[in-house]
Formats: structure tokens, sequence, C-alpha cells
């Protein structure tokens, strides 16, 4: 404090040293009204400040600040909104896919089955008729062999009765046939 | 029109002359200044921030902005529990900062420019600093004035710069604003008589400085304004938060 003061006093004294020199500043005398009305004058401007423009001015900006940030909190709730209602979409896209790759493979296992059905019965139908077949060539290939026999045996009588005009008996000129086509057959076979 | 580059200082009664006893109360070219300094800003604040609306007009904006740059500059400075002396930092602000655009109004005159008013603010603050600084900390915002990690043998000299660069604080504050101002006026009114002494022939250089330099004065004026602001909040900073 006393380094203040003696501040004090040497501003003063300076003051009235620098007054003849010309300086308004340093003039002591018009010192106290210049405090008055810049106490009056400065004390009104706080108050304005204080108790109107303060609060106002934090008011509105904190109103901004609060309305800014509901906007944000709503985009982000509606963002979040859109991203399930996207992942529903994705998700029943995928199920469709699968309902429907599930229908086509069901449908070609159907297909596949009856086909494959189809194709059993037909073979078997193809098997008998096959064997069927086969008996009657059978049948048709003794009954020829049978008739063969006679046919040769008739040949054989015919030709002996034209070449050597003797009456050749049935029974020996069959049983002559049955030996050679037995011959014959056994070498065909 | 007087040529002495000093005498735009001078102080005088405007009206009758109020004398109680040693104490002169008159209303002076200074008061009137400081009276229209305070009507500019609360008018303008006032009616700037009437509506309140949401998305702001032009006058909305510059006061929200003038708001949020000393709200920026206490809370950078200062820290959060300078909260409660916002009004007080943001009418010094405005207080100093329109004062000193006012002076750069021909014939006008500059409240600022005078030592005993920019003392009076600087002196209000620092005996405001310290109270406020006795009153969060008690007798322990002595500390202060000594700083911690300092050798022993040191301190009595530590505390004694300590105590001086404290208590030379309003007196920096002050001069800073009132020289700097009476400095930028002075000048500007030196090249302005030198512009009338040399007539139409001459007069166009120092016109040149005029106009340059009342480019730079309304530099000097924001700049002072913001630095009276900074320093105040600074202070309030070493009372609130006793960093050493």
């Amino acid at each position: 404090m006393f380094k203040f003061v003696t501040l004090f006093i040497f501003i003063t004294s300076a003051a009235q040293a620098a007054e003849k020199a010309g300086m308004p500043q340093l003039n002591p005398s018009s010192w106290f009204t210049q405090v008055f009305w810049l106490i009056i004058t400065f004390a009104f401007l706080y108050l304005v400040i204080k108790k109107i423009v303060f609060p106002r001015l934090s008011d509105s900006i904190e109103q901004r600040n609060e309305h800014i940030s509901d906007n944000i909190d709503q985009a982000n709730s509606i963002k979040n909104q859109a991203e399930e209602k996207y992942q529903e979409y994705l998700k029943l896209l995928s199920d469709a896919k699968k309902e429907a790759q599930d229908l086509i493979n069901n449908n070609k296992k159907v297909l596949l089955n009856n086909f494959e059905n189809k194709k059993k019965e037909i073979d078997k139908k193809l098997e008998e008729k096959l064997k069927q077949v086969n008996k009657e060539i059978d049948a048709f290939k003794k009954e020829a062999i049978s008739n063969i026999n006679n046919i040769s045996t008739e040949i054989a009588k015919e030709l002996v009765t034209t070449v050597t005009n003797i009456n050749v008996n049935s029974a020996s000129a069959n049983s002559i046939v049955d030996e050679v086509s037995k011959k014959y057959l056994k070498g065909l076979n | 029109m007087a040529t002495n580059p000093m005498s735009q200082f001078e102080v005088h009664s405007i009206g009758p002359k109020i004398q109680i006893g040693n104490f002169d109360f008159s209303f002076t070219n200074s008061s009137l200044f400081m009276v229209l300094t305070v009507s500019i800003i609360s008018l303008f604040f006032i009616g700037a921030t009437q509506k309140k609306s949401l998305v702001p007009d032009k006058i909305q904006l510059i006061a929200e902005m003038a708001y949020e740059f000393v709200s920026k500059m206490i809370s950078e400075t200062a820290g959060k529990d300078a909260r409660p002396y916002f009004p007080f930092i943001l009418s010094l602000f405005l207080f100093v900062l329109v004062a000193n655009l006012l002076g750069m109004l021909p014939y006008s005159f500059t409240v600022t420019s005078h030592i005993i008013v920019t003392f009076a603010l600087a002196f209000f603050i620092f005996i405001g600093v310290t109270i406020v600084g006795f009153a969060k900390h008690g007798i322990s915002y002595l500390k202060l004035f000594v700083p911690s990690g300092v050798p022993v043998f040191l301190l009595p000299l530590i505390i004694v710069i300590e105590l001086i660069s404290y208590l030379s604080r309003p007196v920096s504050l002050s001069v800073r604003l009132f020289a700097n101002m009476m400095a930028g006026h002075t000048m500007l009114k030196v090249f302005g008589s030198f512009v009338v002494s040399l007539g139409i022939l001459g007069g166009w250089l120092p016109l040149g400085f005029a106009v340059a330099l009342t480019g730079l004065e309304l530099l000097v004026a924001f700049i002072q304004a913001y630095v009276f602001a900074i320093l105040t909040c600074i202070y309030l900073n070493d009372a609130l938060n006793l960093h050493h």
C-alpha cells in the first residue's frame, strides 16, 4: 500500500508540474467531476448489461443451442429409424430369396422324383416287353428248328425219290436228317 | 479552432457549474461523452436483443458476436469460475471500446484519453480483484506473492518484486490505455494542423498520413479495449485460481 501511496503522490506532483506544460489530463481540478460521472455512467451501463442485455443474450444463444441440439437428436433418431427399416427390408428381401430358392429346390426334387419314377416304370414295362419278346423269339426258334427237321426230311425224301427213284420211307429219312442236323447244329452252336 | 494539439483534451463544463464544498460535480464535455457512450451501448444492445429470434438478424448477430467474443476471452483466460463477472467484463470492454471509437470522430472528446478515467477503472478493478482473491482464498491469497519452487534465500527479493508488480497493475493498466489514446489523438491533431498550415500545395502528404493514422487508430481503439478487458480477466484468474 505504501508503494501505491508514494506512486499516487508522485503522479499528483507530476500532474501539477505538467499542468504548466499544458497537459489537461494532469490538471486535478477536473478529476473529481470525471470520476463522479464515470461512476454514474458506468454503474448505469453495468446495470443495463447485467439486468437486460446479458440475460437476453445468454437466453437467445442458449435457446438456439438447445434448438440445434434438439434438431440433431431428432435427425439422429430418424436416421436410426431409417437404418432399422433398411435392415428390415434387407431381411425381408433375403427371406423372400430363401423362400424362392426353397420353392425352386422342392419343385426340382418333385420333378426329379417324378421323372425317376416314370423312368423306372417305363424301364420295367420295357423289360417285361423284352422278356415276352425274347420268349416269343425262343418259341419261334424252337418251332422253326422242328419245322426245319420236317422240311429237311421232306426235301431229303423228295431228293432221294427224284434221284434214285426209290421210295424211301419217311421214318428212316427222318432219323438220318435228325442225325445230320444234330451234327450241324452242334457245329453251329 | 485552437491549434494546440493538446487542447482537444481540455475538460470544460457544459451548463451550470455545480460545486458542493470543494467538490465539483459539473457536467462537462467528458461527462457528455460518457453519457453518449453508455447510451449508444445501451440502446444498441437493448434494440439488438429485443426480438431474441432463433435466426438472428444483422444487429442481433453483432450483439451476439460481442457476447461470444467476451465469453470466449473470459473462459480462455479465467476459466469457469469467472462466469459471474461476465457482465462486468462485457460492460468494461464495451465502455472502453465505444469510448475509444467515439473519440475518433472529429471534434469529439475521448473519455479514455484522461488518465484519471482509466486510472479510476483500473483502480476499481485492482481493488475488486484483491477483494475477490481474499474472499475466495482468505489469507492464503498472499501465496500469490510466493511463487513455488523458489530457493528460500531468494524469497525476500521475489516477494518484494511480486508485490511491486502486483501493486503496479492499476498503474500499468491505466497508463497503457491513456497513453495510447492520448498519443494517437495528439499525433492526428499534429498531422491535421500540418495539413492546414501547408495548404493546398503541401498538405497532401500529411493528409495521407492522417488518413493512414486514422485507420491505425481505429485498430488501436479496438486493441486497447481488448487488452484492457483481457488483462482484467488475467487478474481475475490470479484471484480466482491462484496460479503461480
